[in-house]
This record gives C-alpha cells, sequence and structure tokens, in this order.
C-alpha cells in the first residue's frame, strides 16, 4: 500500500498543488477577519480537500493506471483505501491548519474566538462532516462506474450542499434548529460528527465491494 | 518431478453482447513461449483478462502457476509480469520515480536490474512518462515486467506499432527469458511474423473460439501450400484440404500433408497464410 500512496503523492505534487496555496489565505481570511469572517471560508476547503482524491481518480482513468494496477500486487481493498485514507489525512490536517491559526491568533490578539460563534469542537465538526460526507456520498460511484459516469452525483451533491449551507446560513438569525448552531451544543456536535464518520465508513466498504465487482 | 503448466485454462466462458468467448481448453506449458493468434476482436485480450482476473468468467476456471486465480490472486501477481499494448502508467511519472513505486510494490523487486536495463534502452530518467516514445513506453512497461522476478510473462499486443529493431529486441528478451525452465511467456499479436520466430507453441483464435492449439513445429511440417488445377483438386481426400483459392496461375490450396502421401510439390506454408486459411474455412 506504500506504493499507491507514493504514486498519489507525486500526483498531488503535480496535480494539486493550488489547493494548498489556496487554503493557507483562506484560513487565514478567516481566522483573522474583523468580524469573524465566513463561513463559506471553512466549507470550501473542507469541501475541496473531499474532492482531491476524486481529481487523482480522473486522472488514473485517462491514464488507465485503473487498468495497469489490477496487474499489480494490490489488493483490491488498497486501492479503495488508499483514497479514503487520503481523505481523512487531507481532513486532518486542514484542521491541524486551523488549530495553529487560532494559536497564532491567541499570541496575537489574546483570543481564540474567531467572532463565527463556533467552538473548536464545532468547527472540527463541520471539517468533518464537510470534508468527509461528500467522498462518502461520491466515491462508491466513482469506483463503481468511473468518475466520468460519477459527474453526476457531484452536481447532486454540490446543488444539496450550497441549498443546505444557504438555508442553515439564512435560519441561524431565526430558529434554534440551525444545523449550525446546532454543532455548538456538545450533543449536537456529537451527533453530527458521530453520523458523518458512521456514513463515511459505510462508504468506504461498499466502495471496495462495487470495485471488486467491477470490470475492466 | 513433473512440470507444471504455467496456465490451464477450463471450460471458461464470457459473454458480452454481440461476442461470446468459450475455451474448453488451454494450456501453456511451463518454459515455453505460446504465441496468441487473433484477428482484432478475436478474445485475445478477453483471454487475458480472464487469466489475470480483471474481468469475471461465467463458468471455468483459470490455474495459474498452479494456483487458482480466484484466490489470492494479488500474492499470484507477485511471479506474473504483463505488458499491454494500452499504456498504464501515470504519465506524470518519471522512471525513477515509478522505480522508488514499485519497490515497494513488489516483494521481490530487483533495483539494479530495473536500472540495467533503463541503461541499457538508454530511457531517460528525466523524463516524464507522457514524453516517451510508444517504443520507449513499451521498454518501460518491459523494464518492470522483467525486473521483480517474475516467473510468467504476459504481452498483450505488446509490439504494435513498434518499429523493427525494437520488436527484434523484444523478442530476443523474450527468448532469453525461457532459459530458465520455470519461466513462460504467453505472447498474443496479430503479427504472426513475430510469433512465428519464438513461439514454441500457437493458439488460433477466431471469433472467441480456439481453432487450434499445437506446436509450431508440427503446423508448420503438417500444413502446405499446393498449387495444381482443378482435376488434380477434385482428386484429393477432401478432408485434407483447408481452405482453396483460384488465381491467374491455377488454384492454390492449403492442405494437410498427413492425408497426401503421395502428392510431390506441396511447398511450406507460413503461419500467416496457415491462420488466414484456417479463418477463412471456419466462416464457411
Amino acid at each position: 500500500m506504500r506504493g499507491l500512496f507514493l504514486k498519489d503523492f507525486y500526483q498531488y505534487k503535480q496535480y494539486c498543488r493550488l489547493f494548498f496555496l489556496m487554503v493557507i489565505p483562506l484560513f487565514l481570511v478567516l481566522s483573522f477577519s474583523a468580524n469573524g469572517g465566513n463561513t463559506f471560508l471553512l466549507f470550501y476547503p473542507a469541501m475541496l480537500a473531499g474532492m482531491m482524491p476524486m481529481t487523482i481518480m480522473a486522472y488514473e482513468e485517462k491514464d488507465r493506471w485503473d487498468v495497469y494496477s489490477r496487474l499489480l500486487p494490490y489488493r483490491i481493498s488498497w486501492l479503495v483505501s488508499v483514497k479514503y485514507l487520503t481523505v481523512l489525512l487531507l481532513n486532518f490536517i486542514l484542521l491541524m491548519v486551523i488549530l495553529g491559526l487560532m494559536v497564532l491568533k491567541l499570541a496575537v490578539r489574546t483570543s481564540l474566538d474567531n467572532g463565527m460563534g463556533y467552538s473548536l469542537p464545532g468547527i472540527a465538526v463541520i471539517l468533518l462532516s464537510t470534508g468527509l460526507l461528500g467522498p462518502a456520498l461520491l466515491y462508491p460511484f466513482c469506483f463503481r462506474n468511473g468518475v466520468e459516469k460519477a459527474r453526476m452525483m457531484r452536481m447532486i451533491y454540490i446543488i444539496i450542499y450550497c441549498a443546505i449551507g444557504g438555508i442553515s446560513s439564512g435560519l441561524i438569525e431565526y430558529t434554534e434548529l440551525s444545523p449550525l448552531k446546532l454543532l455548538n451544543q456538545p450533543i449536537g456536535a456529537a451527533l453530527i460528527g458521530g453520523a458523518s464518520m458512521t456514513i463515511f465508513f459505510l462508504s468506504w466498504a461498499l466502495s471496495i465491494k462495487w470495485y471488486r465487482e467491477r470490470e475492466f | 518431478m513433473e512440470k507444471q503448466n504455467a496456465i490451464e485454462v477450463n471450460h471458461l466462458t464470457k459473454g458480452y453482447p454481440g461476442f461470446s468467448l468459450d475455451i474448453p481448453q488451454f494450456v501453456l506449458p511451463q518454459g515455453s513461449i505460446v504465441g496468441l493468434v487473433g484477428e482484432n476482436g478475436a478474445g485475445k485480450s478477453t483471454l487475458i483478462k480472464l487469466i489475470m482476473g480483471m474481468i469475471h468468467p461465467e463458468n471455468g476456471s483459470v490455474i495459474l502457476l498452479g494456483r487458482d486465480n480466484r484466490k489470492d490472486i494479488h500474492l499470484l501477481k507477485e511471479d506474473i509480469g504483463v505488458v499491454l499494448d494500452q499504456m498504464g502508467i501515470p504519465e506524470c511519472l518519471n522512471s525513477v520515480q515509478l522505480g522508488k513505486i514499485l519497490a515497494t510494490t513488489f516483494l521481490h523487486w530487483d533495483e539494479s536490474c530495473y536500472e540495467q536495463l533503463i541503461k541499457s534502452w538508454k530511457l531517460p530518467t528525466d523524463k516524464e512518462f507522457k514524453d516517451f516514445s510508444k517504443g520507449m513506453k513499451m521498454q518501460l512497461q518491459l523494464a518492470v515486467a522483467l525486473s521483480h522476478n517474475a516467473r510468467l510473462l504476459i504481452l498483450d499486443e505488446a509490439t504494435n506499432g513498434l518499429d523493427p529493431v525494437i520488436r527484434d529486441e523484444i523478442l530476443d528478451i523474450l527468448e532469453e527469458f525461457t532459459r530458465r525452465e520455470e519461466h513462460s511467456v504467453l505472447l498474443s499479436s496479430h503479427i504472426v511474423s513475430d510469433l512465428e520466430k519464438i513461439s514454441d507453441y500457437i493458439a488460433f483464435l477466431h471469433q472467441g473460439r480456439l481453432l487450434l492449439f499445437d506446436e509450431k513445429d508440427r503446423l508448420l511440417d503438417n500444413y502446405g501450400l499446393l498449387q495444381c488445377n482443378g482435376q488434380e483438386l477434385e482428386a484429393l481426400p477432401k478432408e485434407s484440404v483447408w481452405i482453396k483459392r483460384t488465381t491467374a496461375y491455377g488454384i492454390e490450396a492449403v492442405v494437410d500433408r498427413r492425408g497426401l502421401s503421395g502428392v510431390e510439390n506441396i511447398s511450406p506454408v507460413s503461419l500467416e497464410e496457415l491462420f488466414i486459411a484456417m479463418v477463412k474455412e471456419g466462416e464457411q
């Protein structure tokens, strides 16, 4: 499996450098803006991080690595798991970057409060749920039918995601039931975080099953 | 100790809309080179994919190096080197990066062998794969296949589109590979002259059916070309005449010598002529 991670690392270095260059300024604005910035600056990098392995999958199909890798001594579960583990790793890195910036902000302004009204666990759950739910929905279809054919699901996901985000942002002023407000409550954060992780791991298992059945 | 077959295919079937593959039996004897001949769409790639477990058969089984390919095939792939005509190496990688990836992939990766092959074939180490010529891409794939102590090589149309010099080099390498008796090669191609040069056995595949499987030398000994007129052709046993065609000089027929002991003017036939005759005989 190390070979698969190394291969993906080379491809991220080649094709996804801009993501890292983009994320840092977004998080800096989020952390240091006077009125706390916009939640979009938190959601968007998390969503992109979840989609990055899908970008690599698209290149793999273009290069026919998905066929060639079946000739090499890799277990099917490894070929799938590398992508899911990368999603977890990227989200973890984003969380660490946010933490680092908040510590920096503490040193500069003596305050961890970013003005958005979210606790640290709440931010972690936002990152996890945004970063994990997209892959959880899309990756099984990518492994089953290919990235090209899964693009319809990607459109559906983006529409649903933006709708939930928009409705939640609108509800946040008017009701306590806004999903975004629930995140600041320990039970709400635990429920949403736990549900996201559960869905993610179920998706992982489904992807392995479908990829095993797929023919090349 | 009895030699095991490198590949054994038993009652293998696979169907697609408009095509079906049905192979009652096919073997690749250990230590030999089997040339798999077939026109475009004959089922060569389908057979190879079934052997490598990339597609699932409807019936039948494949035994690879003595083990069922349905169980732990990822372990079997340690001993099998495969070269496809459609490349699969990521285009952004160079040969050094590829070597590092594969060194952590194969248990018995031979770094020095890989570097030696790269050097002897003068493949660039700093160029990305997408900038390689077709011949260089094929050579890199072959370098990978030869650098993990494989016992079985499978090449699917690997010499297509290559210049004669590189093709000749590749064929020499395959012959060298089988000098060790536990090494075997399955080489599929529709360039019959390549197969005629190095194969020990020839398998003819047409429309998903194995028309013939025999030793190459026996095929070339048993079949021949006969130039004759209509009367002479009528006098021959019908079962000995495979296919005939009328030319400006008379009739040309591919015949089975075994039933024509009294006939003297039978000239040698090439595998290509034999294959064309078999296909046309099958269509008739």
